[in-house]
């Protein structure tokens, strides 16, 4: 039986996806996706591969080219032959020299802190106090 | 006879024209454009404040340096270990070491982020230039 802490979705060379992703382990791109991806896990796309999407995953790594934004909550990782046109926002961010990058980064804890979801305020109510009557003068 | 030492190729920031000149020399006057250019790598230990840095060498920020500019020009390229808060352009690799801090945009040929380096904010073309079209 194979362990399922260490399955890997994998989208073959030959398939065209359009739509919306999310899974929670590992994904392999080899083909071709465009729309958006949710992910707590790790999204790999292949050399070759073409993403045109947002992406939102713990972990990105490259080797072929991602056009649109991309947020990571741990880690970003762009090898020598990966293209990124889009923002990024990563906690760490690694790339190694001939990679290709074009838009705005923020990489660093606070930059992970914003990108992550928003925690819905908190909003208390505090029970308004009956007005006192004014004292009267005599 | 002259004394024929260690020669290097760099490119003036003004007209883009590359000229050699001796590794030691620190600014020359370009052959092209005839303006005086600093042609020496700028190494920055401590706290560097400027409007405008321009070399056709490489800039360095070592661990301890802190640099805030409004504009650096490096032409052979750039390496930070510590601090930066300035747009760059660079004509040759930037470096961005894993205890670097980072803040500003970004123009170069190649790009590399070390693990641990933080970036606040900033517009990255990387390639940039002649790269950019060979890409």
């Amino acid at each position: 039986m194979a362990d399922t802490d260490t399955q890997t979705t994998v989208i073959a060379a030959d398939t065209h996806i359009r739509g919306e992703m999310s899974f929670d382990r590992t994904a392999k791109l080899l083909g071709k996706f465009e729309g958006k991806v949710t992910a707590k896990g790790e999204l790999q796309v292949a050399e070759g591969a073409v993403c045109k999407a947002e992406v939102e995953a713990g972990r990105v790594t490259l080797d072929g080219a991602i056009d649109g934004n991309v947020t990571a909550q741990d880690r970003i990782q762009l090898n020598s032959k990966a293209s990124i046109n889009g923002d990024i926002k990563a906690a760490k961010l690694v790339v190694a020299e001939g990679a290709s990058l074009y838009g705005h980064c923020a990489v660093g804890p606070d930059a992970a802190k914003a990108a992550s979801p928003q925690q819905q305020p908190q909003i208390k109510t505090i029970p308004q106090q009956p007005k006192q009557p004014e004292s009267t003068k005599q | 006879m002259a004394r024929q030492g260690v020669r290097k190729t760099v490119r003036c920031y003004n007209c883009h024209c590359r000229f050699e000149v001796s590794a030691r020399a620190m600014s020359t006057s370009c052959p092209g454009c005839h303006k005086a250019v600093i042609v020496q790598d700028i190494i920055v230990t401590g706290l560097k404040t400027t409007q405008k840095l321009q070399t056709c060498g490489r800039v360095v920020v070592k661990s301890r340096g802190r640099i805030m500019a409004g504009k650096i020009e490096a032409h052979s390229g750039l390496e930070v270990q510590g601090a930066l808060h300035a747009d760059v352009t660079s004509g040759g690799p930037v470096v961005i070491g894993p205890k670097a801090r980072w803040k500003g945009d970004c123009k170069a040929p190649t790009l590399e982020v070390h693990l641990g380096a933080r970036i606040e904010s900033g517009f990255f073309e990387v390639p940039y230039g002649a790269a950019a079209d060979e890409k």
